[in-house]
């Protein structure tokens, strides 16, 4: 597969996945929520990076979009689950040191003894000329229904760290028997309602 | 990096812990009485326990320079629209405000302020964004408060309201958001002579 | 039309650099326009160049104890991703540089500057600013949706992503003629991207300037031309996506695509500056509430247009 590509797009594959690696590192070893998250960002683009010096450019743009909105997220969620988010406080980036470096280690020995002992399926079609639309089929075709349960899932963990997040329901918005014509909220929204 | 040691975290109004940050507001601020100082605890971008007080309200003279009613009127709509960020408005506010001044072209001023304030109390976009923030008693909110100001500076005759002490206008900022709080004071007719000054007192 | 991209017309460093300067020059048109419209004054429209030069000069002023490192990432990233942005755009015909998802690059560089701009707010360690970058990323996350609608409806009409097929696909009939709604959210998500005009809130002066209230020199100068090559290369997006590009009578293509990036410019201008800033509070329900439902209909009718043959 690798003799497809020219020198250059294995250099930059070389060169995004140290990079990659290294800020993915950089996620425990500073010390601010922000720079945190930015790490992780930083990481995930540089993902984004070999996709796309593989020429795989929807899957590469997708992934950039889809981790910003992601991390963007999640500064919002940060605020609303952290007592102290440390503004520009410095704080340990790092939790149950001992446990997590046992299961990293594990999940680690697991997947590279997967990569090296599966025997994986040679490629036997040529390289599409468009990868954007044969992504697309095989989403919208046989892979629908697994991304469907995805997204659903995806959403309801959305729903459901809101749901937590927040102290009101909707009996403290339209009174015990929910007959209220409108919500009672702090601040009322810009529809008329 | 240096580390700046926040206040402990404290339940919020949308009951959150979220970290209290102590903040002033004032005394110099685009579209607020110089002078004024809101000092408050900040949680998000919530604003709560909040105290209001003017800075060297001895110092001042205890007389407003005496402006026309109409003058003074467009001044404090055009202060509030800078706040309210409507630049153009504000611009057209203050063209009416100059050319009240000079005297020289008053019915031209006078038809420009007409038509800067029906434009503001007519507005529905300022409607929707302002109406129903700082509503006190029958006081009105703060879309009633500047379309008080819009009568007042277009010649119309308003009702006298009575002027808020400053206690009663940290009521109103309670629990608002800091730009509502901005928008909120922006509103009211606030100045040391009317107000209960008291003076500054140190906050430890 | 040819297939070429720029890039593979002029070669790569010519073709960068040309867009560079497309989007300086659609930037400083931009600010001129809002400037003329703002201060009511004609002579004004030299305003930005001679900020600009101030601003170049003007020595950086600090806060207490910011975070640069992302303050600086932050304020170099807007005007470079609003640059990104460009290279999708078909300036004369062809784009900088065309793949098969063009319109999702153009997303994604929006989705970036959402991070941008909330490091631009977090950087300087102050209440103002942070309450910004808040502002704008429930702005964005708001208007996100919206605004992924409004373009896919443009490339599902043409059953493409690349932005010169849909350019080439209006040829016969503009396709703000069948999705008007997605070209109004496409220009008021725009709007609300580059936090300008009534979408101004997380640079509001109800909140000292926001994001932008402890920038200086250079770094404001990124920030404020990031904001307005990004409104300049979304009105030249819209005029290539909904008002049928380069086609028009008589002209040359390129200069009516010219044309009519301008005619949304001044429009986008004329009915944002004739209302004040809409707190977030009021705007973000909206986005959810209306916006979304509204687009996805734009969706299923141009879907139903499309199975019906009707732009083939």
């Amino acid at each position: 597969m690798l003799s497809d590509l020219s020198g250059w797009a294995i250099a930059a594959v070389a060169a995004l996945g140290v990079l990659s690696v290294a800020a993915g590192v950089a996620v425990f070893v500073v010390d601010s929520m922000a720079r945190a998250t930015f790490a992780l960002l930083a990481s995930f683009l540089a993902v984004a990076g070999i996709l796309l010096a593989l020429d795989l450019v929807y899957l590469a743009v997708v992934t950039a979009l889809m981790m910003t909105i992601e991390m963007a997220i999640m500064a919002v969620f940060m605020i609303m689950f952290m007592m102290n988010p440390a503004g520009l406080m410095p704080m340990t980036m790092v939790h149950n040191a001992k446990g997590s470096a046992v299961t990293g280690a594990g999940a680690f020995v697991v997947l590279v003894v997967g990569i090296w002992t599966i025997d994986w399926p040679t490629r036997d079609a040529s390289r599409p000329a468009d990868s954007t639309r044969q992504l697309g089929e095989a989403i919208m075709g046989s892979h629908m229904l697994v991304m469907l349960v995805i997204g659903i899932g995806l959403f309801t963990t959305i729903l459901a760290g809101t749901v937590l997040a927040t102290s009101r329901g909707r009996y403290d918005r339209f009174g015990a028997d929910l007959t209220a014509k409108r919500p009672d909220d702090p601040v009322p929204g810009g529809l008329p309602r | 990096m240096a580390g700046l040691a926040m206040a402990s975290t404290g339940p919020d109004r949308d009951g959150l812990e979220l970290d209290v940050l102590k903040v002033a507001l004032g005394p110099v601020l685009p579209g607020w009485p110089t002078g004024l100082v809101l000092r408050a605890d900040l949680q998000g971008d919530v604003l709560t326990s909040a105290e209001l007080a003017w800075l060297d309200a001895d110092a001042r003279p205890a007389v407003e320079p005496d402006r026309a009613h109409e003058e003074a009127a467009l001044d404090r709509l055009a202060r509030f629209l800078d706040v309210a960020g409507w630049p153009t408005a504000a611009r057209d506010a203050r063209r009416a405000r100059n050319g009240m001044a000079e005297r020289a072209n008053r019915d031209e001023a006078q038809r420009l302020a007409e038509a800067v304030t029906r434009r503001v109390s007519r507005s529905r976009t300022l409607a929707w964004t302002a109406g129903g923030i700082g509503r006190r008693g029958s006081g009105g909110d703060v879309l009633d408060r500047v379309r008080r100001w819009c009568d007042m500076a277009s010649g119309q005759s308003v009702e006298d309201v009575p002027a808020m002490s400053l206690d009663g206008v940290a009521a109103l900022v309670e629990g608002a958001e800091i730009g509502s709080a901005r928008l909120i004071v922006a509103s009211l007719d606030l100045s040391p002579v009317s107000a209960v000054s008291a003076p500054e007192h140190l906050h430890v | 039309m040819s297939e070429q991209t720029l890039a593979e017309a002029w070669g790569l460093v010519p073709a960068v650099l040309g867009i560079v300067a497309v989007g300086l020059v659609l930037g400083l048109v931009v600010a001129a326009v809002d400037r003329v419209v703002v201060s009511g004054a004609p002579r004004a429209a030299v305003e930005p160049i001679r900020s600009s030069a101030r601003l170049l000069f003007e020595q950086r002023r600090t806060t207490l104890a910011p975070d640069r490192l992302l303050w600086r990432i932050g304020c170099v990233a807007v005007p470079t991703l609003a640059l990104l942005s460009l290279a999708v755009v078909p300036v004369g015909g062809r784009t900088l540089w065309s793949t098969s998802a063009d319109l999702v690059w153009f997303n994604a560089m929006e989705a970036l500057l959402w991070a941008a701009v909330w490091l631009v707010g977090w950087g300087p360690n102050a209440v103002h600013a942070l309450t910004g970058g808040y502002r704008f990323l429930a702005q964005g996350l708001a208007y996100e949706l919206p605004l992924m609608f409004a373009l896919i409806t443009a490339g599902l009409a043409a059953g493409s992503l690349r932005a010169t097929d849909i350019f080439a696909t209006q040829e016969n009939l503009w396709f703000v003629v069948t999705m008007p709604v997605a070209f109004v959210v496409f220009v008021a998500s725009a709007a609300a991207f580059a936090f300008w005009g009534p979408f101004a809130a997380p640079a509001g002066p109800d909140i000292a300037g926001g994001v932008a209230s402890e920038l200086s020199g250079v770094d404001r100068l990124l920030v404020e031309a990031g904001r307005v090559v990004f409104l300049g290369a979304s009105a030249a997006m819209a005029a290539a996506l909904f008002l049928g590009g380069d086609s028009g009578p008589w002209l040359p293509g390129p200069l009516w695509h010219l044309l009519k990036t301008l005619a949304v410019v001044a429009a986008l201008v004329w009915v944002g500056r004739r209302m004040p800033v809409l707190r977030p509070d009021r705007t973000v329900e909206v986005g959810w509430m209306v916006l979304v439902p509204l687009t996805l209909l734009q969706a299923l009718v141009v879907a139903v247009l499309v199975l019906n043959g009707f732009y083939a």
